[in-house]
């Protein structure tokens, strides 16, 4: 497999940068594997290969916000994201956990998913780090683009179901509570002079702001609760899940900075995603609340269509197109905090781009014709020798 | 009486109407027409709307596992076959699941047995709409469900039980099939003192052996060749469910015994083996072969909504519009065997339709708008 970053002219498409603009017949230069300039016609000196976009759709490469590949399997007993000896483990990190040809073996690049954040389990209180991958590759830190993303944790009922049986905390949601603002609280008064402690070094940067705290949340009551909890915190919150959103917490919303991952609404399992208001989706647009969506949840159990059917159900519930491609692609890499490298087409970016003969958000009739991650077209290509 | 007016229908019978009428009486759809000199006042004015059968899933389990798998009511698993059980009677008509069908334009399921047991029992087709059970089933039994590969294993391996691997579930098939043909050969007796005693369990059986109903078999990549040949061995109807790695054996499905391929659900991380491999796209070459071909939600496994999404990735792959609409409504009806009544728009049949805003299964944002089941609309957006 060749990783060598490729120049190439992706001539003529009707681009949608992912910010909301639509170029149509613009060309798109590609050196180093990343955007060098966008315009129409553009003029070449050197042999370059083109690849011809005309009337194609062309589309910054989508982002999943939160998901499990790369970690689970191949058998079904092999977990490498739930770390149950303890519902603490701020300081786990996913990146030990990535499999590249785990990763491969799903072939998400087919959809139009060209980078993923990366996730441990929802079933601990803090879980861990999650971290942000290229979804090709056959290395695991050559496809890392950023690790350390945020500390993931959870204060749904999926807590508690693991650790009740074993009558210790959290037995119940308060349970769950009680431990997250303990921890927070000694993080805040934790200091380097103090002996070595993993957890709260971790926590320490989330209390300090420079780590944001991603928890999973499917009820409103839950959103509530958790940012009644977090008044006496300084923490760059974001829900995910968060199918509980309504009228009555916009504003809180709002006022405290909120961002939102939401979860999958395809998978049938988690009553809860049936909750969500598409109205106050819109809503929390309006007023530019930082939205992604992902395939994330309680059960993450998701393929490579996933995150393209999330994406189909919120603009067939009156989600406009633009908006619904923002949220698989420059939202989340902000929320993600990686939009300085991917997100968008816009010069100086990676070239993770996909040109697609219809818009997979608004027909069923479109196909990834060509998928670039840094610049080279991978749609076609296989890893071979893999134990997978 | 109820006037459907203007619509495009999608009839799955006859083609596409681009502009038509239907006149729906006494619960049946009485008359379809390009006129609409019925005189009738009740009118829903379906001009620019798209019209199609009510949407058919030919393997759910809503009403038998709560919403989210919580009550699971569709897995005797006491024993590894229990062909005596049916689901009729683990159907909770009152689940959120059949308002939620509804709403998304199914308008029957067939419902059946969990994959926990190799034999689960048997498998009804119900309406999403009614009062009761006895109402809303309208064809008890339509198949006997069975399991093969991770499923049972994984029940019964764990506790060290027939069957823990693939040779065992073959084997208690083909026992049971032995044994059924056995209790029918006796049944036949005409001394009266060698028939067998009433077995339930046997007595269904023989339904299937006597092919009055299919084996409805989950299976996935190469367990679909051990179906494909017990049932040739025993010459017996069976159709594939969930069928991932279809693509793979288009040669022993096409020329085998199977009365139906039921796909998905689709949309799941893959892992090596049984789940490694996912091709809806065999979809389209298996319907080209004449091979029966439908779409399920596995509800609750997935969202009702996803059988239309699933159709569009039959479309994205090349899949003509008209034929995938037929593998969400007169495909799986034939497939359960009750086309006599639901899976087109054609006089005489149930007056099961849905209304869309935009062709389902190709705009993404095609909504319903109205789901009409015997004649009475049950939704309306």
């Amino acid at each position: 497999m060749n990783e060598e970053h490729e120049d190439i002219l992706i001539k003529n498409g009707n681009i949608h940068d992912g910010n909301g603009n639509i170029f149509y017949s613009t060309d798109i230069l590609v050196k180093d594997g990343k955007i060098k300039q966008i315009a129409k016609e553009i003029e070449l000196n050197e042999d370059i290969p083109v690849y011809d976009a005309t009337d194609k759709v062309v589309l910054p490469g989508f982002i999943e916000s939160l998901n499990i590949w790369g970690c689970t399997g191949p058998g079904w007993g092999d977990n490498d994201l739930e770390e149950h000896s303890d519902p603490i483990t701020p300081q786990m990190n996913v990146v030990y956990s990535f499999d590249q040809d785990n990763m491969m073996f799903q072939r998400v690049f087919e959809y139009g998913i060209t980078s993923a954040g990366i996730t441990p389990g929802t079933s601990n209180v803090l879980g861990g780090y999650a971290a942000v991958f290229k979804t090709f590759g056959d290395h695991p830190y050559k496809m890392l683009i950023k690790e350390k993303v945020g500390v993931v944790g959870s204060v749904s009922r999926t807590t508690t179901t693991v650790y009740k049986d074993r009558n210790m905390a959290p037995m119940t949601k308060m349970g769950t509570f009680s431990l997250l603002r303990e921890y927070l609280k000694k993080a805040e008064a934790y200091s380097t002079e103090m002996p070595y402690d993993s957890k709260l070094i971790s926590l320490k940067d989330v209390v300090e702001k420079k780590t944001p705290l991603f928890i999973n949340c499917n009820t409103n009551s839950e959103i509530v609760a958790l940012n009644h909890l977090l008044k006496d915190f300084d923490v760059d919150l974001v829900l995910t899940g968060a199918y509980g959103v309504n009228e009555n917490i916009l504003n809180m919303i709002i006022d405290n900075k909120l961002k939102i991952i939401f979860g999958d609404v395809t998978n049938g399992m988690s009553a809860a995603s049936q909750n969500l208001n598409f109205d106050v989706v819109r809503e929390l647009i309006n007023k530019n609340v930082p939205i992604s969506i992902s395939s994330t949840g309680d059960r993450m159990s998701s393929g490579k269509e996933s995150l393209l059917w999330n994406a189909i159900l919120f603009y067939k519930n009156g989600i406009n197109s633009s908006d619904v491609l923002k949220m698989i692609t420059s939202n989340a890499a902000k929320i993600l905090s990686v939009d300085d490298r991917i997100g968008s087409i816009e010069p100086g970016k990676d070239a993770d781009i996909v040109v697609w003969t219809n818009n997979p958000i608004e027909s069923y009739d479109s196909k990834a014709e060509a998928v670039f991650i840094n610049g080279k077209n991978v749609l076609g290509v296989w890893r071979t020798g893999s134990c997978w | 009486m109820l006037v459907i007016k203007g619509g495009k229908i999608f009839t799955s019978a006859n083609g596409v109407i681009e502009k038509g009428n239907i006149l729906i009486k006494d619960g049946k759809i009485e008359a379809i027409s390009q006129t609409d000199d019925w005189g009738c006042t009740n009118i829903i004015d379906a001009e620019g709307l798209i019209i199609t059968p009510g949407i058919v899933d030919a393997h759910s389990h809503i009403g038998g596992f709560g919403s989210d798998m919580s009550d699971p009511d569709l897995n005797e698993m006491t024993n590894n076959a229990t062909p005596e059980v049916e689901s009729i009677y683990a159907i909770d008509t009152d689940s959120i699941m059949f308002k939620r069908a509804i709403e998304s334009g199914i308008t029957t399921s067939a419902i059946a047995p969990g994959s926990g047991n190799v034999i689960g029992g048997l498998v009804s087709a119900v309406k999403s709409y009614g009062n009761n059970i006895e109402d809303m089933c309208i064809k008890n039994p339509i198949a006997l469900k069975m399991a093969l590969g991770g499923n049972p294993k994984g029940v019964y391996g764990k506790r060290n039980q027939l069957p823990m691997t693939r040779m065992g579930i073959a084997q208690v098939i083909r026992d049971y099939l032995n044994k059924g043909k056995e209790y029918m050969e006796k049944s036949l007796s005409d001394d009266p003192s060698k028939r067998p005693k009433l077995d339930y369990g046997m007595e269904n059986i023989c339904k299937v052996l006597r092919k009055e109903i299919p084996l409805k078999v989950h299976c996935e990549q190469f367990d679909m060749l051990t179906t494909i040949r017990i049932a040739k061995e025993f010459d017996i109807d069976f159709t594939l469910d969930h069928a991932w790695g279809a693509s793979d054996f288009y040669d022993d499905i096409s020329n085998s015994n199977c009365k139906g391929v039921i796909y998905g659900p689709i949309g799941v991380l893959l892992l090596p083996g049984e789940c490694g491999k996912i091709d809806i796209h065999s979809l389209i070459e298996l319907d080209m072969r004449g091979v029966p071909c439908a779409i399920m939600t596995d509800g609750p496994i997935s969202n009702p909504d996803i059988i239309i999404v699933q159709a569009g990735e039959v479309v994205r792959f090349g899949g003509d519009i008209e034929r995938v609409i037929n593998m969400l409504t007169i495909n799986p009806a034939r497939i359960m065997g009750v086309d006599d009544r639901v899976g087109s728009i054609e006089v005489g049949k149930d007056a099961d339709i849905v209304i869309f805003r935009g062709i389902p299964a190709l705009d993404t944002n095609a909504k319903v708008m109205y789901t009409i089941i015997n004649g009475v609309v049950v939704y309306q957006n």
